[in-house]
């Protein structure tokens, strides 16, 4: 069983019981509140992982680890680079 | 750690996330379980607008991602051929 496969049977597992709730395909007799909140399921979910995913990268590139000394290094080493290229010759 | 701008702005998406996150289950989840006259039913829309609203907004964000591809690729465009 591919990972493609497996994924689409769970979207669709997922969908379908979704779709049994929202639409009344069983006649379950669901409580109205439980069918209210069912209805939105999907663009909810949708909004979750969009939420997630911007914290997620919020609180990395929060927590990323500046290197000050090794970024000034580097941009010496390129000025060196620079001048010493210029003087072989070549035109920037 | 990262500074300044970098750790406002990260710290800012956070927050904001978490804000979006936490109205929203309010909305979706715990509303219909809420007797229809408490108070807190005027501090969202209609249950409507909780659908529409995420489809505007990815609307708008495929509108946007589009025009900007657009415009990157004529801006790249070299006379009669393209390499």
């Amino acid at each position: 069983m591919t990972k493609l496969l497996e994924w689409l049977l769970g979207v669709s597992l997922i969908g379908i019981s979704w779709g049994l709730v929202t639409f009344d395909l069983l006649d379950l007799q669901l409580p109205p509140q439980y069918k209210e909140m069912a209805w939105p399921m999907p663009v909810y979910l949708l909004v979750v992982f969009g939420c997630y995913s911007l914290a997620t990268v919020g609180y990395r590139v929060a927590t990323f680890n500046d290197c000050e000394d090794a970024a000034k290094e580097l941009q010496a080493q390129i000025k060196e680079a620079k001048e010493d290229l210029k003087k072989k010759g070549l035109k920037m | 750690m990262a500074t300044g701008a970098d750790q406002a702005v990260g710290f800012g998406l956070v927050g904001f996330s978490l804000l979006l996150f936490t109205y929203y289950t309010i909305w979706v989840i715990v509303l219909p379980f809420v007797d229809s006259d408490h108070v807190i039913h005027s501090y969202f829309l209609p249950r409507e607008y909780s659908v529409i609203l995420p489809g505007i907004a990815a609307l708008i964000l495929l509108l946007f991602v589009g025009t900007f591809i657009g415009v990157i690729t004529w801006k790249n465009r070299k006379p009669k051929k393209v390499d």
